[in-house]
């Protein structure tokens, strides 16, 4: 299955010969296809953005990320529990499937959707492309997306492009 | 007199639907559209479209670029010149919509492969020339693959409609790999929209 994604169109600048991004993107540009949720978020701004998250959620409530160096914090939600992130996602997902929104100090710098198969959903291959596809409209400039397999699961990451060293960190799914 | 017209006019003024009494209209939300008026009389500016892959996941990118006119540039049947200087400039860009994303540059390629890339999926088996379309000489660009695993092995082709497109992609792909090429996808060479019957349309690719 052929998979072509467009993102926004760059423009050359005769003066200074380089390409820089075509249109004029901000936070705004994703916070309106996010749910509201913005980078630089404190946990309890992004978890008063997702209905029904018990309310506490603070810096020293959330777990640890072990798979980043420095000091990198986590909650996770069901993506059957995410109405909006749901309807993004017309084709299937197992019910395991869930959306880690990962902080450090200076607030949210990444969601990381983790799409599991189950019986009743062997492949989430499609889904994973929708998600995909709708955070490639916003431009690397704003928000990065990042698409990618551990072992059975497809991983979709959206990342703050300015959270540098934490940029290429992948998720690696436990063998079960 | 003055008094009555007024009031006359604001009766009919409250007597129009909702939507036309409307005051600044409400701009498109969609990421994708910038709040900007478009001179759709305009001729099309120049655009490249390079079609990138992450030969390590099997996504396409299509990457377009504008590239403004020069004051001396005119332009033929509505569009304007792509600027010859300009072009060897723009594939390494293009090609930055992967890299940014791969965890090994590496892998990001030219979606126009010879047959070496099918056993060594190499960029230097890919050819950023032939991977891209041009909007003064093309208004759609097809893609046309075969799967080798997770890796889709292409081919580009330039056309100006759908079809003649996807026909130019499909042979030049069978011609390059020496085997049917069922995967394909084609989409609009510039996102610049047109009034005319002809223009094309559309910035989702249609597979």
């Amino acid at each position: 299955m052929l998979h072509l994604f467009v993102p926004p169109p760059l423009e050359w600048n005769n003066r200074t010969m380089i390409a820089r991004p075509g249109l004029q993107q901000s936070a705004h540009d994703l916070a309106l296809i996010n749910g509201g949720v913005v980078f630089g978020m404190t946990p309890d701004q992004v978890a008063n953005q997702i209905p029904n998250m018990p309310a506490g959620t603070s810096w020293n409530t959330l777990r640890s990320a072990r798979e980043y160096l420095s000091d990198v914090r986590y909650f996770w939600v069901r993506l059957d529990d995410l109405p909006l992130w749901r309807a993004i996602m017309p084709s299937c997902i197992g019910s395991a499937s869930y959306a880690a929104f990962l902080f450090t100090g200076n607030g949210l710098f990444r969601m990381s959707f983790r799409l599991l198969p189950d019986a009743a959903c062997p492949s989430v291959t499609s889904a994973a492309v929708e998600l995909f596809s709708h955070y490639i409209a916003v431009g690397p400039s704003v928000a990065l997306g990042v698409r990618y397999r551990s072992m059975q699961a497809e991983v979709v990451d959206v990342t703050d492009p300015t959270a540098g060293s934490l940029i290429p960190v992948r998720w690696r799914m436990s063998p079960s | 007199m003055k008094q009555a017209i007024s009031l006359v006019l604001l009766g009919v003024f409250f007597l129009l639907p909702l939507s036309l009494r409307a005051g600044p209209a409400i701009f498109n939300t969609d990421p994708a559209v910038p709040p900007v008026i478009l001179d759709t009389q305009a001729p099309l500016t120049c655009t490249v479209t390079y079609v990138i892959e992450d030969a390590s996941t099997g996504d396409l990118f299509a990457q377009r670029i504008r590239v403004p006119p020069q004051d001396t540039d005119q332009a033929v049947d509505h569009r304007l010149p792509c600027p010859m200087d300009v072009l060897p400039r723009l594939p390494n860009f293009a090609r930055e919509v992967c890299t940014i994303r791969a965890l090994d540059r590496n892998t990001c390629v030219f979606a126009d492969m010879s047959r070496e890339f099918a056993t060594r999926p190499d960029i230097a088996n890919t050819a950023a020339d032939t991977a891209r379309c041009r909007s003064d000489t093309a208004k759609e660009l097809g893609v046309a693959c075969w799967m080798n695993g997770p890796t889709a092995v292409c081919n580009v082709g330039c056309g100006d409609s759908e079809a003649a497109a996807l026909d130019a992609a499909r042979r030049r792909c069978e011609e390059k790999q020496q085997r049917s090429c069922p995967s394909t996808a084609v989409l609009a060479v510039t996102d610049q929209r047109l009034t005319s019957p002809d223009a094309p349309s559309g910035q989702a690719a249609k597979r």
